[in-house]
């Protein structure tokens, strides 16, 4: 919460408030976060999965009862 | 301490003489309790003398937050998938005299549900006042647009954020990390900053824990040790049957003398690189000639196993190295001792006590509840319906337990209530839910399920459990007074489930879908699907996804035109599809995710939304991705009813002390309605209504 | 009951033997250690391990609550009390337990407390002979008949309001002395020890028989029943025990040596205290 900070002009965070509250997010974080997580994976990629990873995902979803 | 106690004994033995002594014993007995009285004392003493200050600062705070609410305090009591036909059906037939009560007095009206009606879509709906499209939670998996993987929708567990590597060995610091997928804000963050204490218990998709004022333990989707969904394990001296695919966890067993030796298998060894196994703990057993009983030693914890008798739970230690420890607990069952030793272990939970990572908010919530009531079942699908299907546990062993979890249950709801004088209390009961899936078979003889398995001697099953949650509405009933105001809400309703719809083998047959040259069926999670070729794919209980270029790694369909052309021709060919051996509709409506949803996750949901008819639904392997040359088939698990079908059909209950004004109440209007009973505004992005309660109980809550 | 003593005695004769020139702390830091043990030992055995747990762990979770329900002030005060009634219980808990210890440990106190206690009479250094008798009538009659190397060095004091008579004595050497309270015709004898401090018995009082009275004063055999003398005691001076952070009586590095051993060992022992 104390974390990371980022400062943005005032003109731009008044323009934030208003999107988030236009496109249905409970608050201008989330839409922040949202936005940000896109666009990073848009630029970065995801990382690639390695066999094992992709046994550990399959792993997680064991004892979910309305697939097994 | 040790100074207090000689500085006790002085005090005790001067003059000193034979005749004064007072042994240390007595010091020995006395002396933590006597610190414990000091403690309690001044504790006592600060919480009084601060509590005028922080009284102070409380209202200066929230500016009378109290004197604008409406009510005191508020229950809602989740019956997960409690069914409103059911509920009528027994009401009428005088089964359940206090929801009739509540029903004659109050209010009781079926309660729209989201689309698909799934408890972690409808309970994340619930919480934060908003549609699917909102809270990003569409089902429990959802697939990797990179790699047409699944993942759990709820949560994302990765590792430790830091590790320290000394040559081959990879050692974690710290816990792993763990990221809520669910967003929006639930209406117990905007009551805890208007200053209203809330207690939440066992919601589901509320792991891992959120930050707010008040007091919180995690429902459904919360792992097991191993960071499954729920693995439990099997033992037995029976070979193995070769060729038998069998769920759970099969482990070995080693006879040495008089005594069997394996292990409990925990979380996977991350020291260890390239996933070296996985972390054990060791434990020896010894059948008791001539008794259906078998003696269990684990880590020294010597206890006696009695067959068909769930043993209490026990803690469970693994060992991380470096001193690293991991809690968990589990029951054992020892379901048959001859010919064959069989051994039945509940996933490992997390232990409540020591938490391996957070459950509840704030952490010591639930070591709090540990050490009041005891462990409990803390892993978020607690009842095991997959043993069931497996046939490891019979129905009368799955029942115990869904009952021993459900009676933990209750303590906790009690408690809370004990604790919540003012605000929310909220606890959401899971036993409905999985009951009602796995003895739905009862209720119809026709059932596919029903084949070789007993129909008559637990035939009365769902009624009881229904009788069950009326007695206990009933027990809440008498600890209210006029001026809290009880909700009784599911977030489904319930129907049968005989045939599934492997979608995926439609999707094939129909040409949407291809697999690799000269395939005929595929492994699991579409294993085996030849993506360069294939428009649309299914995963999960109820949704389509559209093969969409540079959305899917190998995107085939473009987005614009041949998008929408694409989802309506599914639309139209899969709407009112028949099911030709039944000659039954199966699938009322196929939705468009654009006309159901709307906000900013709706990129993320599936591109359809399938319908069900109540009987039908996603068949086992098409949930899983898997495409056989089948497409309808008869469902023959224990897992025998169902509600993931047309969300218009099976609505929920919804039970209040206090009568509703309101026109179809659905779930999404709890959350804006709770706000405006505690004065707090409903915030902009909340679409539900504000529903009208009557202003006093109609009649006293008590019965007598 | 004489027999038994006279073997708790000698029992004791041998575990302080080894320590016999040692420095007193080594004898009283085993003994105390053995006693720790056998507290937590009878705790395990006599106490309702279960029920203690179980009510230890709700007094933690009562503690908890005061936290987590901080904002309301009537579950804060409810909990208050029901640490209050949890610590009662608690207490109840350890009666049974501490009801068994009691004799134990009063019979190794009183060991501890005839060797560690009191310090010999040194020689040429006087000391007081008191005798109780139980009419003031036998007063007139009695004297005290000493052995040689002992003497008196004042007349005998007596008190007639408390049927006592002190003498005042002096030894000129070291060494094991018996002396004799003589009343009319018959005699009953009282030991004193002459010379170094080792750990050793000293009897300071030895008294008419009867339970309680032998039990606490083990050292001699008890005086006759009928006999008109109530008790015979050496005035030795107290003794302080150098624990080598502080001099004090033996009770006190006892209590706390025995109290860090029972519960460095009650996890080994698998005990709830």
């Amino acid at each position: 919460m104390f974390g990371n900070r980022i400062k943005l002009d005032d003109e731009l965070f008044r323009k934030v408030k208003q999107c988030a509250e236009a496109a249905g997010y409970s608050s201008s974080d989330e839409f922040v976060a949202h936005v940000l997580e896109k666009e990073t994976t848009r630029i970065l990629g995801t990382d690639e999965l390695t066999p094992a990873d992709e046994e550990k995902i399959k792993k997680r979803l064991e004892g979910l009862g309305y697939i097994e | 301490m040790i100074a207090a106690g000689s500085a006790l004994a002085i005090a005790l033995l001067s003059p000193l003489g034979a005749e004064a002594y007072a042994g240390p014993g007595a010091g020995f007995a006395f002396l933590s309790s006597f610190l414990l009285l000091l403690i309690v004392f001044f504790s006592s003493l600060f919480s009084l003398l601060s509590w005028p200050l922080r009284l102070l600062y409380r209202l200066f705070r929230r500016r009378k937050v109290y004197t604008r609410a409406k009510v005191k305090r508020l229950v809602v009591l989740g019956l997960d998938g409690m069914d409103p036909e059911l509920a009528t059906k027994y009401m009428n037939e005088g089964k359940l005299p206090h929801l009739a009560r509540l029903r004659d007095q109050g209010t009781f009206l079926p309660l729209q549900t989201t689309n698909p009606p799934i408890s972690p879509v409808a309970w994340s709906t619930f919480q934060t006042g908003v549609n699917p499209g909102q809270h990003n939670i569409y089902d429990f998996l959802a697939p990797s647009r990179s790699t047409y993987l699944p993942y759990l929708s709820s949560a994302q567990i990765s590792g430790a954020k830091r590790n320290l590597r000394i040559g081959k060995l990879v050692i974690p610091l710290g816990k792993p990390q763990t990221k809520l997928l669910r967003k929006s804000k639930p209406f117990w963050n905007y009551l805890g900053e208007a200053g209203i204490f809330s207690s939440i218990l066992r919601v589901p998709i509320t792991f891992p824990p959120e930050k707010f004022s008040g007091v919180l333990l995690a429902g459904m989707c919360v792992p097991d040790l191993r960071g499954s969904q729920g693995t439990f394990s099997f033992y037995t001296t029976r070979p193995e049957e070769s060729g038998k695919k069998q769920g759970g966890m099969r482990v070995p067993m080693r006879r040495e003398g008089d005594w069997l030796i394996s292990h409990l298998v925990g979380p996977d060894n991350d020291s260890a690189r390239n996933g070296a196994g996985e972390l054990r703990t060791p434990f020896k057993l010894q059948p008791v000639p001539g008794r259906d009983e078998a003696l269990l030693d684990l880590a020294g914890q010597k206890i006696v196993l009695r067959k068909g008798i769930y043993s209490d739970w026990i803690q469970v230690r693994f060992n991380a190295g470096l001193g690293m420890k991991l809690y968990g607990i589990c029951r054992f069952l020892l379901t048959a001792v001859s010919p064959h030793l069989e051994l039945y272990v509940t996933p490992v939970n997390i232990d409540p006590a020591k938490p391996a990572l957070p459950i509840s908010h704030p952490l010591t919530y639930s070591i709090y509840l540990a050490k009041l009531l005891g462990p409990y079942a803390t892993l978020g699908l607690a009842e095991d319906t997959w043993a069931l299907n497996e046939g490891i546990l019979d129905d009368e062993s799955f029942l115990r337990q869904c009952y021993l979890i459900h009676d933990e249950r209750e303590r906790m709801f009690f408690d809370a209530l004990d604790k919540t004088r003012r605000g929310v209390c909220v606890c959401v009961f899971d036993t409905t839910d999985r009951v009602q899936h796995m003895f739905w078979r009862y209720l119809e003889p026709e059932h596919p399920a029903n084949n070789g398995k007993d129909t008559v001697r637990l035939a009365g099953t769902i009624e009881e459990l229904y009788r069950k949650m009326d007695d206990l509405v009933g027990r809440t009933l008498e600890k209210l007074d006029d001026n809290t105001i009880l909700l009784v809400i599911s977030d489904h309703g319930f129907k049968s489930f005989q045939r599934g719809v492997n979608l995926n083998s439609w999707l094939h047959q129909n040409g949407y879908l291809a697999l690799q040259e000269g395939a005929t069926e595929s492994g699991e999670w579409l294993k085996g699907v030849d993506w360069e070729r294939t428009r649309a794919f299914a995963l999960g209980l109820n949704g389509l996804y559209i093969n969409q270029k540079n959305r899917e790694r190998s995107g085939t369909v473009s987005a614009g035109q041949e998008m929408e052309a694409l989802k309506k021709e599914l639309q139209e060919k899969l709407g009112g599809l028949r099911d030709p051996e039944r000659d039954r509709v199966a699938i009322t409506e196929v939705f468009d995710r654009r006309a159901i949803y709307s906000g900013p996750y709706v990129e993320n949901a599936p591109d359809l939304i399938v319908g069900y008819n109540p009987g039908y639904r996603t068949a086992w392997d098409s949930v899983t991705g898997k495409i056989t040359r089948t497409v309808f088939e008869d469902n023959t698990k224990a897992w025998s009813g169902d509600h993931c079908i047309d969300a218009r059909l099976v609505p929920g209950v919804l039970f209040c002390n206090r009568k509703v004004q309101a026109e179809r109440p659905s779930l999404v209007d709890m959350a804006p309605t709770i706000l405006d009973l505690f004065g707090v505004k409903k915030p902009p992005h909340m679409h539900g209504k504000i529903w009208g309660l009557s202003e006093a109980t109609p009649a006293r809550n008590k019965t007598r | 009951m004489t027999t038994f003593l006279t073997l708790v005695n000698q029992l004791f004769d041998l575990i302080f033997f080894p320590f016999r020139s040692l420095n007193p702390m080594v004898g009283l830091t085993v003994v105390s250690f053995l006693t720790g043990i056998l507290m937590v030992l009878v705790f395990r055995t006599t106490s309702n391990q279960a029920g203690i747990k179980q009510v230890k762990e709700r007094i933690k979770a009562h503690l908890l609550a005061i936290r987590l329900f901080q904002d309301q002030l009537d579950v804060v005060l409810r909990t208050h009390a029901r640490i209050l009634g949890s610590t009662l219980s608690y207490m109840g808990f350890s009666l049974r337990p501490l009801a068994v210890m009691f004799l134990p440990i009063v019979l190794i106190m009183v060991q501890l407390e005839m060797r560690l206690g009191q310090h010999t009479v040194q020689p040429n250094e006087p000391f007081l002979v008191e005798a109780n008798f139980t009419e003031p009538s036998w007063l007139e009659q009695a004297s005290l008949r000493l052995p040689p190397g002992l003497a008196l060095t004042a007349p005998p004091l007596r008190i007639f309001d408390r049927k006592e008579i002190t003498w005042r004595v002096e030894a000129s050497e070291a060494g094991d002395f018996t002396l004799g309270v003589v009343v009319g015709e018959q005699a009953f004898a009282k030991t004193v020890t002459v010379g170094d401090s080792a750990a050793r018995l000293l009897s300071r009082k030895r008294i008419r028989a009867g339970l309680v009275n032998q039990f606490l004063y083990p050292g001699e055999p008890p005086l006759p029943k009928e006999a008109p003398v109530e008790s015979i005691e050496i005035k030795y001076r107290p003794r302080s025990i150098d624990s080598g952070l502080f001099e004090s009586h033996w009770l006190v590095p006892f209590f706390g040596l025995s109290l860090i051993a029972g519960l460095a060992l009650k996890g080994v022992l698998r005990t709830e205290i």
